[in-house]
């Protein structure tokens, strides 16, 4: 049971990472056109890279935080905190997007 | 195969198979009132009602979509996508799918609920009827208050009337 | 459109909606002790697989036909913003899904007998779940949108 907690905290903390990444990964692409021309170059499309790059930072993240034994978290609060930061992540891409057309 | 048609049949059956549930749902709630309790049987008509409208909602959104996708196909554009008939019938969608929620969790009282899901499916029944409808949304939105209204106090109407009857 | 795309554009569209349905029948089985858990595992997998499959679908539309043949139309027609706001923040929003989704299922699958026993957990996995099912509709609403936007 306790290694169960430990898979499941993992999954959930590396997806609260993930979603932080795309936003990162859109917001700085957005803003530099190098790095999205640098992700087109590569993956073919930037769209793709940033979807390979979270997945990436997933599973990146599962072994190392499962390795971190992460069973004294508390499930109940990393979950609100996951949604907390899907609506915040939500809302800083609707006000990006919406800043740059305005802009 | 003509998709248009068949999704448009499809369209229509699932739109039948949902007002034809909610307005029996409205039906046996107020029959099954009588003796204020829902004894096992009643619960499992109501049930089956229930399911019949969820299964009328699941083919309405499919064969809806599978409309949008031959709309879009055609480029139909905003014309025919941003019609105030067209967004009504989404809200009125999206009103009916919250409600739903809300019943399922009792965060709304459930007579209120049902009234409301009720005039939903009959907006949304008339609304694909009414084809040459050129109202804006603002006018057809406002039209289906007052008629959520009206539904209310009807089915408050005859609830009182049945249970007052011998 | 050649007919693959159609394929992959109405696949991307169906199998988003599935993994709505499947979410929403999740959120409104949680609470229900006769369910059981089998259902929760089970629409949580079909939501899990019906969005990646949508991702998927979604994502071979997007990078090989939308950005060169539906963005311009899009751009150069009475509603620019449907692109430079709803379609560039519903193709971001949207990689959010499989994680969450994801999420939902890890927590269901490892933890379902602490589901069951602690009502604080099981309204954290709701929460998540209703606020997965508003952001999937939410980008459903803007595809519609965007796809009016493409007119004659």
């Amino acid at each position: 049971m306790g290694d169960k907690k430990s898979i499941l905290s993992a999954i959930i903390i590396s997806s609260i990472l993930a979603l932080a990444d795309i936003v990162f990964l859109t917001i700085f692409g957005e803003l530099n056109q190098g790095f999205k021309s640098w992700l087109t170059g590569t993956f073919s499309h930037h769209w793709i890279g940033k979807s390979v790059i979270s997945v990436i930072v997933f599973m990146v993240s599962v072994p190392i935080f499962y390795i971190l034994r992460l069973r004294n978290v508390n499930t109940t609060v990393i979950i609100w905190l996951l949604v907390a930061v899907v609506n915040l992540s939500f809302g800083i891409l609707l006000a990006f997007f919406l800043f740059e057309v305005n802009h | 195969m003509d998709w248009n048609v068949f999704l448009r049949e499809l369209h229509v059956l699932g739109a039948a198979l949902g007002v034809g549930g909610s307005t029996f749902v409205e039906i046996f709630t107020i029959k099954f009132a009588k003796d204020k309790k829902t004894d096992i049987f009643e619960h499992e008509v109501l049930k089956v009602c229930i399911n019949v409208v969820r299964i009328g909602l699941i083919i309405l959104t499919f064969s809806g979509l599978g409309l949008l996708v031959l709309w879009r196909m055609r480029l139909l554009g905003p014309d025919v996508f941003y019609s105030g008939r067209f967004l009504a019938k989404m809200t009125i969608l999206l009103i009916l799918l919250f409600v739903a929620l809300l019943m399922n969790f009792k965060f709304v009282n459930l007579r209120l609920g049902s009234a409301v899901s009720t005039a939903c499916w009959y907006a949304a029944m008339i609304l694909g009827i009414a084809r040459g409808l050129d109202l804006s949304y603002f006018a057809i939105m406002a039209g289906f208050g007052i008629f959520v209204v009206l539904v209310y106090f009807f089915l408050e109407y005859a609830r009182k009337s049945y249970l007052r009857s011998k | 459109m050649n007919n693959t795309l159609i394929f992959f554009l109405v696949a991307h569209i169906f199998l988003g909606t599935f993994g709505i349905i499947f979410l929403t029948a999740y959120l409104l089985s949680i609470f229900k002790k006769e369910n059981g858990v089998k259902w929760l595992k089970i629409n949580s997998l079909l939501a899990l697989l019906s969005f990646v499959g949508s991702w998927i679908s979604g994502g071979y539309y997007y990078a090989s036909y939308y950005g060169k043949s539906v963005k311009p139309i899009i751009l150069k027609g009475d509603y620019p913003w449907v692109h430079t706001v709803l379609m560039e923040t519903k193709e971001h929003v949207f990689l959010f899904l499989p994680f969450l989704t994801l999420v939902i299922f890890a927590t269901t699958y490892f933890a379902h007998s602490d589901i069951a026993k602690d009502k604080k957990l099981a309204l954290s996995v709701a929460g998540l779940c209703f606020t997965t099912v508003s952001i999937a509709l939410a980008i459903m609403l803007s595809g519609i949108v965007i796809s009016g936007a493409v007119g004659k």
